[in-house]
């Protein structure tokens, strides 16, 4: 299921928001730093676009991929909350991206 | 011999009455079992996942593997070329090319245009990650020490 642009700001980047620092980088693309204890351990993009304007799953699976997530419905639950930035930031420990 | 061929259209006093293919299969007189279609929305189910993975295996098929060479970039050149791949997406419209190894992704309305974009999409990963190279985590360090071996600075 595609998902607009503006939710993906505010759902996606705003949930890993409540655990992550996250610098927004603008270049081309929008770029989305996710630091940790000082350290950059993530960086997801998407080309610009006005609100209305959807990312279809083709790049939600890249997305997806570079944001270490298992499958394009946690982009989904993440926006829409069964998945919490607590969760994220398990499966991204789990993962060996970061450590305590 | 033909005079004694004689027709006799059945007695509505016989016995055996002729039976219609309704009759022979026992609708009149009722079907002793309910029909449940419980296996209707699964077949859907299944149907539709079916048409999803012919999909996505006419896609992987049109697939192209190519090979990027030189960075259309003023700052930035390539010492060795980047294997990528290639494909059209009907449902965003778009062609992707897709980096794996690096993470990475560009799009495009055609080709060349999607080509350009991963061009550029490399660049700014590339610049993005230098400003912070000495606090990368274990994933990002990976992809720089990756990026300094394939990518010198003009």
């Amino acid at each position: 299921m595609p998902m607009k642009l503006s939710e993906f700001k505010s759902g996606v980047i705003g949930k890993i928001k409540e655990k992550f620092k996250v610098v927004e980088r603008t270049g081309n693309h929008i770029y989305y730093e996710i630091w940790y204890k000082g350290k950059k351990i993530k960086e997801t993009h998407h080309s610009h676009g006005s609100g209305g304007k959807e990312i279809s799953d083709d790049i939600l699976q890249k997305i997806k991929r570079q944001l270490n997530l298992n499958k394009i419905n946690q982009l989904h639950d993440l926006k829409n909350c069964p998945m919490t930035a607590e969760d994220y930031f398990n499966l991204l420990k789990q993962k060996n991206v970061i450590s305590d | 011999m033909y005079q004694n061929f004689q027709y006799s259209p059945p007695s509505p006093w016989a016995t055996r009455k002729e039976e219609t293919a309704q009759e022979s299969l026992g609708l009149e007189k009722g079907f002793p079992f309910a029909w449940f279609d419980i296996h209707g929305a699964e077949i859907a189910e299944i149907r539709e996942k079916v048409e999803r993975l012919e999909r996505r295996l006419e896609e992987r098929e049109k697939q192209q593997i190519i090979s990027i060479q030189f960075l259309e970039s003023e700052k930035l050149f390539l010492k060795q070329s980047i294997v990528v791949s290639l494909v059209y997406s009907p449902e965003a419209e778009l062609w992707i090319v897709d980096c794996p190894e690096l993470n990475l992704y560009g799009e495009g309305e055609d080709e060349n245009q999607s080509i350009k974009d991963f061009k550029v999409v490399l660049e700014e990963f590339y610049f993005g990650l230098k400003k912070d190279k000495e606090k990368l985590g274990v994933e990002l360090k990976q992809k720089w020490d990756i990026l300094e071996k394939i990518i010198q600075e003009k």
